[in-house]
């Protein structure tokens, strides 16, 4: 009993010291971090296709070796599917991964455990600086939803804000865009608000009505509203599209391989998705001792060599190639340029409906011409 | 003794009620009650009645807007479907052994792919720098390339490849069921083949062309990815409003009311065309007959064929038509096989690519795909999970619907169309209504990641697939043929097994065949229900390709397509050699 006390302590402490993101809370961390050994098992999401391969590779074989804990990986599910897990009391995994945008109505709806951060090394903890470090989640990945663009069509050099990408007279041809139905998760507002001079730092609120009159504009030069990563980079890599808002990574190993597409770094959406502990979990400390092992700097930098996801502990930097660094999109010469996203606006309301819904309905009532 | 007090009448309705029950009884408990606790938290909020959500959808036009275009897009799915399976089915009706065999092969095709890769096939033959523009462009006849993806006419043609199946293969059972004579017959009656068709043709093969109807219909009404896909920026439609809410917002409450709107306004329109629907015994002509005896018996009617002669102009513009009406039949057809098989086709030098994404044709040709296929156990796994839950369903499925299809079809009942309808109405809830309330129910019973809740699941999909083809294949066999076993003495069970069954199983094949790829290619089922040991091929797919589409699926698709072509040559060779076999060594 004692133990909690004291565990929950100082897990407050050093949750509003991370919270607030102040490098030096060092003192506030327990001295020693726990050891991560333990016995059992532990259910955790498998993210699939590369990502899945790479959380492998870096979180979850190592963490068995290292721990002794059987990893269970368990794929894809719905969020309604895991939402009904955990009220069900049976959660479909231990451990999952959730966007950013999903954090807020988790928590509200009480699903989540909160994490025990005493698990971690203390420099680790302070390595989370870009995004910070929440009482629910932890994050596991930072991308960014960036402008891409043909450099077949634009040899030139192509659009360098929203602003330009919205501009079919200075960069002409077809475009795509994620549709307004996942809300947050593809970034087409903000795109929308910036594009129509928005300035980055007044961006929330967002302005839902200057939005729809932003993409009423560009509505007739798009090709189609993009429903998975995989699409947009397909349009452009076969050329349906000469630009097109899409996810840093996909684009970024496709022009290693030769194919000719830039983007714009610029006005990109910094995205990040979190780890959390459903609530009901079995295994609730080897889920923290898990969380704490893939916040570790080293396993991070592993799991950069595999995906181009950026690592939310900074101090993982510093173990990365710098050809490797120059891909992320929170490398140190980048920083101002891309708009970290707001979730916590997307976790409030709007006309007391909350921001996501509120989106897709207005979503759904301009393309069907009735807002 | 009660018993032999009984009426037969009462006997008979004892039977009727043991064969449906069954099929009923699954429904029931693994459908209706799920569905029915979802729905009643649609009128039931904390714990008072409360339809403002109702109210609330009603008065959003934009809802309006997207279940109008719903219907609209499914009523057109559903004209066009007719109109191109028709002449197939009829083609693939006449011909005979393998060639039959592979022909249907290809109608199946759509399915045993999964939906990205065949949509993706269809972006490479219809894109702007796609194959049908690049061709038109090299011979000339257009100066720049047509837009023929990503609007409308993408939206269509994607659709109406994915549902085509669903309307050939009960067609072209009920044609394989047609006694050919009879055209004869009517020629020789001084009927053109046009007229002939018309008045014989049309009416006999009645029972294929609305099981057809309904299936595309009802599921086109629950369909969105396709669509999604290949259409342009306002091709929305009611299910994917309904999944986004599900699936994005947790809005289950939003979802479910939306859905109950539309399996209401379903269950309305199947209550209205119910004469369209079900089968009714009381026109000599909805019976279809077999064996050449029915000449004689149709011969009035035939002549009347002939003879309904609407003027010498039209007549002879009937003749006319006649003449062309084979060539028209075989474009048809072999257009149709085509766009069904096409896009899979283009899809499997994918496979061979050594680039890691996808770009047609490949930049370079390795097996690296191959084997990381191979040397990944999941992938394995999850073939072999999918193979056995959805054969163990085909089964399940099959099982529950031929005494229910039977009762129905020859039985004197109250409640046949009701009963019906029932059984098909799981087809009409876009799958992740279903699929949650299912959850729901399994997390409750420990199902929720086994075998058995996927056979459950699977079993619930194909359920109605295989009622509305038995159905159908039930209704045209001629039961004087039982009736003659009944008087020679047989036992009904006897009469069944030796008369019925046999002639039945083309029905049942067709049926088993249809539940196992509807069963194979679901997602969404999958997503909710599976587990770290339950998942199966499809999902494993979906995942693979949720992010980044790799050429791993084009492998995927090309060794099920290879698997089920090499099953379909031995399902065709096998037992000829195995008969020349036995006749070797009898000799």
């Amino acid at each position: 009993m004692k133990n909690t006390l004291s565990r929950r302590s100082i897990l407050k402490h050093s949750l509003s010291l991370a919270a607030i993101g102040v490098a030096g809370l060092k003192l506030s961390a327990p001295a020693i971090a726990k050891s991560l050994t333990g016995t059992g098992e532990l259910v955790v999401y498998d993210g699939g296709g590369t990502w899945g391969a790479a959380q492998k590779i870096a979180f979850f074989d190592p963490f068995e070796k290292e721990t002794g804990i059987r990893l269970i990986r368990s794929p894809r599910s719905e969020m309604a599917a895991i939402r009904a897990s955990v009220k069900a009391g049976i959660p479909r995994y231990d451990i999952t991964v959730i966007a950013g945008a999903d954090v807020p109505s988790f928590v509200a709806d009480d699903l989540l455990l909160p994490i025990d951060y005493s698990f971690f090394e203390k420099e680790d903890l302070a390595g989370f600086d870009t995004v910070s470090t929440q009482k629910f989640a932890c994050p596991h990945i930072i991308y960014a939803l960036i402008g891409a663009y043909s450099t077949d069509a634009f040899p030139k050099g192509g659009p360098n804000n929203w602003s330009d990408f919205w501009d079919t007279k200075k960069f002409p041809g077809l475009r795509t865009l994620g549709t307004g139905v996942q809300q947050a998760g593809v970034g087409t507002f903000e795109a929308a608000l910036l594009a129509d001079g928005v300035d980055p730092s007044k961006l929330y609120p967002l302005d839902w009505n200057r939005a729809f009159k932003s993409l009423d504009r560009i509505k007739p030069d798009i090709l189609k509203w993009w429903e998975s990563g995989a699409e947009t980079g397909q349009l452009l890599v076969d050329k349906q599209v000469v630009a097109g808002s899409a996810w840093n990574g996909r684009i970024s190993s496709a022009i290693d391989e030769g194919v000719k597409l830039s983007f714009m770094w610029n006005q990109g959406l910094l995205q990040t998705d979190y780890w959390v502990a459903l609530k009901g979990s079995k295994n609730q400390e080897n889920a923290m001792k898990f969380l704490a092992f893939a916040g570790r700097a080293d396993r991070q930098a592993e799991f950069v060599k595999h995906i181009l996801y950026s690592p939310p502990n900074s101090r993982a930097f510093s173990m990365i190639a710098p050809e490797l660094v120059a891909k992320l999109p929170t490398q140190p010469s980048l920083k101002g340029q891309l708009i970290p996203q707001d979730y916590v606006y997307w976790g409030q309301s709007t006309d007391g409906v909350p921001n996501v819904r509120y989106a897709v309905a207005q979503w759904e009532a301009w393309i069907s011409g009735t807002r | 003794m009660g018993i032999l007090t009984a009426s037969p009448v009462k006997r008979h309705n004892a039977v009727t009620i043991l064969a449906l029950a069954p099929a009923l009884c699954f429904l029931i408990i693994f459908f209706v009650y799920p569905i029915a606790k979802v729905l009643a938290d649609t009128v039931f909020v904390d714990g008072q009645w409360d339809v403002s959500g109702y109210v609330q959808t009603f008065r959003n036009s934009a809802f309006l807007t997207i279940f109008g275009r719903t219907i609209v897009l499914s009523l057109a799915v559903t004209a066009i479907c007719l109109a191109l399976a028709y002449p197939l089915a009829h083609t693939l009706a006449q011909l005979k052994g393998p060639v039959a065999a592979i022909f249907l092969l290809m109608v199946a095709i759509p399915y045993i792919t999964s939906v990205l890769v065949r949509t993706y096939g269809w972006i490479i033959i219809l894109a702007p720098n796609g194959l049908i523009n690049k061709a038109l462009l090299s011979a000339g006849l257009i100066d720049k390339p047509m837009q023929l993806v990503f609007n409308m006419l993408g939206a269509y043609i994607g659709t109406v490849q994915v549902q085509l199946p669903l309307m050939v293969f009960p067609i072209y059972a009920s044609m394989k069921r047609f006694d050919h004579t009879l055209l004869d017959a009517a020629s020789n009656l001084g009927s053109n083949r046009l007229s002939a068709i018309w008045n014989v043709y049309l009416p006999l093969t009645r029972v294929g062309i609305i099981s057809g109807c309904s299936l595309v219909f009802l599921s086109t009404l629950g369909f969105y990815t396709t669509p999604a896909l290949l259409g342009g920026t306002s091709n929305y439609l009611l299910a994917q409003a309904i999944t986004v809410r599900l699936s994005n917002l947790a809005d289950f409450a939003g979802a479910s009311t939306q859905a109950a709107i539309l399996f209401a306004v379903t269950v309305v329109l199947m209550i209205v065309f119910r004469k369209w629907l079900t089968f009714h015994n009381e026109h000599q002509f909805d019976r279809l007959p077999a064996g050449r005896r029915n000449v004689a018996r149709y011969k009035a009617r035939l002549r009347d064929a002939g003879n309904r002669r609407l003027g010498p102009a039209l007549d002879h513009l009937g003749a006319t038509l006649s003449h062309l009406l084979r060539p028209l039949r075989w474009t048809v057809s072999i257009f149709v096989l085509a766009c069904l098989v096409l896009p899979l086709l283009v899809v499997i030098p994918l496979a061979f690519s050594g680039s890691s994404y996808i770009s047609f044709p490949p930049p370079s040709l390795s097996l690296r795909w191959f084997k990381t296929f191979f040397e990944n156990s999941q992938w394995l796994e999850a073939a072999r999970f999918s193979l056995v839950t959805c054969g163990a369903a085909v089964v399940v499925s099959i099982a529950l619907s031929i005494p229910a299809a039977m009762a129905m079809v020859r039985r004197k009942m109250i409640g046949r169309e009701t009963s019906y309808l029932f059984l098909i109405a799981p087809i009409v809830l876009p799958q992740v209504v279903t699929a949650l309330a299912l959850y729901l129910l399994f997390a409750q019973s420990g199902l929720v990641g086994t075998k058995a809740g996927f056979i459950v699941a699977y079993t619930i999909i194909g359920l109605p697939y295989a009622v509305i083809v038995l159905v159908a294949g039930i209704h045209q066999l001629d039961d004087s043929l039982e009736m003659a076993a009944a008087n020679l003495g047989a036992t009904p069970l006897a009469a069944f097994q030796t008369i019925t069954l046999p002639l039945l199983l083309p029905s049942i094949a067709s049926a088993a065949f249809f539940t196992f790829v509807m069963c194979f290619d679901d997602v969404v089922f999958g997503l909710y229900l599976g587990g770290p040991d339950a998942v199966p091929l499809s999902v494993r797919m979906w995942d693979d390709i949720k992010n980044e589409i790799s050429p791993q699926v084009a492998v995927v698709a090309t060794l099920v397509f290879g698997m089920m072509a090499l099953a379909y040559v031995g399902y065709l060779t096998i037992p000829a050699l195995l008969r020349k076999t036995i006749h070797r060594s009898k000799r």
